[in-house]
């Protein structure tokens, strides 16, 4: 297995992950900070490393519509985007999400207009949470590349057939380089198989996504939803599967640091990663603290999130998405803590919104506040402003 | 030419629809589908005909089709053509949208569509208003035209689809009508012969919505043409060609037979006349000028 | 107990600083270690200022934010040294690296720390092996011989496959030259 070691943005590291997908449709449209991930696709199939049809869409509702067309086609579809175009193409993420077309799409996430920012929040990526799409957050630009590839491998799964969401932070993954392991074509080949599709059949012709009537929709919701259900368990299957054959291992959660302390951090995506390096800082100087990272949004996994945080007694949540008046990722896991036997109490810290920088010192210095005594709930949301605590 | 006995027994389109009794679109689809046969996917945005097709479990139609959002069916198509291009193989892909779909909220995408020349077979069926949500007014409504939005008649002129998507220089451009039926399959054969980005305008005339009796679809599709308020014509690789038939008749023979344009004074009719006279001229100008232009092989 | 070194380069638009940046850290994984290297970061840029982060360390670096206290600094532009923010975040011990024709001891800077500072002529070095002043690739041997972490063969092998066309051995004489030829006291 002689794979190819790369310094590579997380742009560059996704488009990697496309190829060795061997994705056969692109239709996708420029914003940033999601273009030099598509422009680096158009220069593999320039080169010809890459064979698939790059479909020039002039919006992106047209990109993941063109997408959805492909998917049904049989062809490996890919588009990619953030905030503006993310909500330009809403209709059609209910639409593959309900019409349950297998692809996977690219979300460097960004802050979403007015006023104009370019850098990176959760919240257009998280605002998609209704629309029957799986979502996984990465940290790091190794997992951006993997995610690609698995992501294909649980869409496609026939006891799935949804589309994947692969999300990660613009900016401080997007266009940070970093050492990444590229895998051999041949080993992408026999852990991902071709992509078939025949729902559109001559011999069979069938009349896709017309009109239905109240009692066959409601029953056609509840089909979605038991797919739903199971998808948690293949994106489990399909990790365990890529890391018997890659060596690296991903989770739905992910514990890091010392799980055992009375004090445990939650964070998604770069959050995470800043995270993980004040666990360490704060390890190392003798306090003890751990982390659960949040890799798997859609379908939120309640069970492993239940028993990770048994016996903490707070959970720090660092949230970088804002839904009118409170984080999402907090409501998330208050709502999945709801029916757990051990209730942890559940701090919010509201981190990073507009690109602000999640700075690993400040969620330090928050922690070794914290330890002495854990404040009691309810209590309203800290904004963690650069700089220093809110 | 395409002539009755070659047309194909087998029924693509069948019978126990929702249509409403007399739909011009009904004939268009019935015999575009009769030349296509039945490899192809036909993709068709919200409309009459993603209405009238029916509910689950039932389908009027027997080739495999595809519903997409209002808007967004060139680019399904352009996906589905896009796959089969990479794959080596597929069926034909064929774009069924109404006026609304096609000149209004789909418009950016099937001009899109047009200028990167996917190999899709586009077929707009123009019953000149949004039908299937009552009547309301599209871009594509004629002037004088009452419709819900627009009760006092309509006060611009009908958008003119064919010759914006002659202008983006595809593969083949035509207008049919369903008053003449072997001439619109000839074109669909024609079309059906060709790669590239190709577009059939077709006028299907809507009796409810036109205030006209159910039986006179066809009729107006003939007096629309005749009264040279719908020419046909065909642009293919930039040359025009006009087709008259019979000679021509006033406007006011088409009104005359539709509700929709009760209350036109005479000025407006004279207004109309001398627009319908001045497009035809402008055509029979742009017929002589193409076929200096460029020369079909 | 992990090793991490942070470094901050600061110039003008168009001289590449962000690939002098992007060069280092390439090198540095050539060599063996876990790397990071960012263009821009944040809403603090003035003028035509551009700053670029790298860091490398033989572990997996988890942090994701500007370099607030770089171990080296590295500027591109001797001018910028007076513009705000430059200078910030310095610690005792960080090393400053300025392309510059005077000696450490003219550059008079004043930052309050036990810092040390480095000057080396890139541009003339530069302009002497490739006709051009573009220091980037040049001050990366600068820097070489300042942190005992990338190699000059990784130098090489990075600027190559960046710069596929570029003239690679009358780069890499610029690249040694300037390596010999950095003035000032450092540690090893």
């Amino acid at each position: 297995m002689a794979e190819q070691i790369e310094v590579l943005t997380g742009n560059a590291a996704a488009a990697y992950g496309v190829k060795l997908s061997r994705a056969q449709v692109i239709a996708a449209y420029p914003i940033t900070p999601q273009t030099t991930l598509v422009e680096r696709i158009a220069e593999f199939i320039m080169k010809g490393e890459l064979k698939a049809e790059y479909i020039k869409v002039e919006s992106e509702h047209s990109a993941l519509a063109a997408c959805i067309g492909a998917s049904l086609g049989g062809a490996r579809a890919f588009t990619a985007t953030s905030s503006q175009g993310l909500l330009l193409m809403q209709e059609m993420l209910f639409w593959a999400g309900y019409g349950r077309t297998p692809m996977v799409m690219a979300v460097v996430t960004r802050a979403i207009a007015p006023a104009w920012n370019m850098w990176s929040e959760h919240t257009d990526a998280l605002a998609q949470r209704d629309t029957g799409w799986i979502q996984i957050f990465c940290h790091n630009n190794q997992e951006v590349l993997d995610t690609i590839i698995q992501a294909y491998k649980i869409s496609e799964d026939k006891k799935v057939m949804i589309p994947v969401m692969v999300c990660y932070d613009g900016f401080e993954i997007s266009h940070t380089s970093e050492n990444v392991v590229v895998p051999e074509q041949s080993d992408v080949d026999s852990f991902l198989p071709s992509y078939e599709n025949d729902l559109i059949d001559p011999d069979k012709p069938k009349l896709l996504w017309n009109g239905v009537y109240p009692e066959d929709a409601f029953r056609f919701k509840a089909m979605l939803s038991e797919a739903a259900h199971r998808s948690g368990n293949v994106v489990n299957e399909v990790q365990r599967e890529f890391e018997s054959k890659f060596g690296r291992r991903y989770e739905a959660i992910e514990v890091y640091g010392k799980p055992e302390s009375k004090i445990i951090l939650m964070a998604m995506g770069s959050v995470a990663s800043t995270a993980k390096a004040t666990v360490d800082t704060l390890n190392r100087e003798g306090y003890s603290v751990g982390l659960i990272r949040v890799r798997l949004f859609r379908p939120f996994p309640v069970s492993e999130l239940q028993k990770a945080i048994e016996g903490a007694e707070a959970l720090v949540i660092l949230d970088r998405s804002l839904s009118f008046t409170k984080g999402i990722l907090c409501t998330e896991v208050t709502s999945a803590l709801y029916s757990a036997k051990w209730r942890p109490k559940i701090l919010e810290y509201i981190v990073g919104l507009g690109g602000a920088v999640v700075e690993h010192r400040s969620i330090v210095d928050t922690v070794k506040h914290l330890l002495p005594k854990v404040p009691e709930e309810p209590r309203e949301a800290v904004w963690l402003k650069p700089g220093g605590q809110g | 030419m395409v002539t009755i006995s070659e047309l194909v027994d087998e029924e693509f389109l069948l019978k126990g629809n929702s249509a409403c009794a007399g739909c011009g679109a009904t004939m268009a689809i019935r015999w575009l589908l009769k030349i296509l046969g039945k490899e192809v996917v036909l993709v068709m945005p919200a409309g009459c005909v993603s209405v009238f097709q029916g509910m689950f479990p039932a389908s009027a139609f027997n080739v495999p089709v595809v519903d997409s959002s209002f808007g967004a069916q060139s680019s399904f198509s352009a996906g589905l053509a896009a796959a089969y291009k990479v794959k080596g193989k597929g069926l034909k892909v064929v774009t069924l949208a109404g006026d609304g779909g096609t000149g209004d909220i789909g418009f950016h995408a099937v001009s899109a569509a047009a200028e990167r020349g996917d190999d899709v077979l586009y077929v707009c069926y123009d019953n000149e208003a949004y039908m299937n949500t009552g009547v309301q007014r599209s871009s594509l409504t004629p002037y004088g035209a009452k419709t819900g939005t627009d009760p006092k008649g309509k006060i611009e002129w009908k958008k003119n689809l064919p010759l914006i998507m002659a202008a983006h220089n595809i593969t083949y451009v035509a207008t049919a009508s369903v008053g003449y039926p072997f001439d619109l399959m000839r074109k669909v054969k024609k079309a059906a012969s060709l790669t590239g980005f190709r577009y059939i305008h077709i006028l299907t005339p809507c009796p409810p919505g036109w205030g006209a009796s159910e039986n006179l679809a066809a009729e107006l599709g003939r007096l629309a043409v005749r009264c040279g308020i719908f020419p046909l014509f065909e642009v293919e690789k930039g040359k025009l060609t006009l087709h008259k038939i019979g000679s021509r008749l006033p406007v006011q023979k088409y009104f005359e037979l539709q509700r929709r344009f009760d209350g036109l004074t005479e000025k407006q009719i004279q207004y109309i006349q001398k627009r319908v006279d001045e497009e035809l001229r402008y055509l029979e100008l742009l017929e002589k000028a193409t076929s200096e232009v460029y020369r079909v092989e | 107990m992990s090793r991490l070194l942070e470094l901050r380069f600061h110039g003008r638009g168009g001289q590449g600083v962000a690939t002098a940046a992007e060069l280092f850290a390439r090198a540095a994984a050539y060599d063996g270690w876990f790397v990071q290297s960012t263009p821009f970061f944040g809403a603090e840029r003035r003028g035509s200022l551009v700053v670029a982060y790298a860091r490398a360390s033989d572990s997996r670096i988890w942090l994701r934010e500007p370099v607030y206290n770089p171990d080296v600094l590295v500027v591109f532009d001797q001018r910028a040294l007076s513009e705000g923010g430059v200078l910030d975040g310095l610690k005792d011990g960080s090393k400053i690296l300025v392309n510059s024709a005077q000696s450490p001891k003219d550059i008079n800077l004043n930052v309050g720390k036990a810092v040390d500072v480095l000057t080396v002529d890139a541009t003339a070095i530069s302009l002497k092996h490739l006709g051009r002043p573009i220091v980037n690739t040049t001050l990366l041997g600068a820097l070489a011989s300042i942190v005992n972490l990338i190699s000059l063969n990784s130098i090489r092998r990075a600027i190559l496959y960046r710069f596929p066309k570029v003239d690679i051995e009358a780069t890499m004489k610029a690249v040694e030259e300037a390596a010999g030829r950095v003035v000032g006291t450092f540690l090893s």
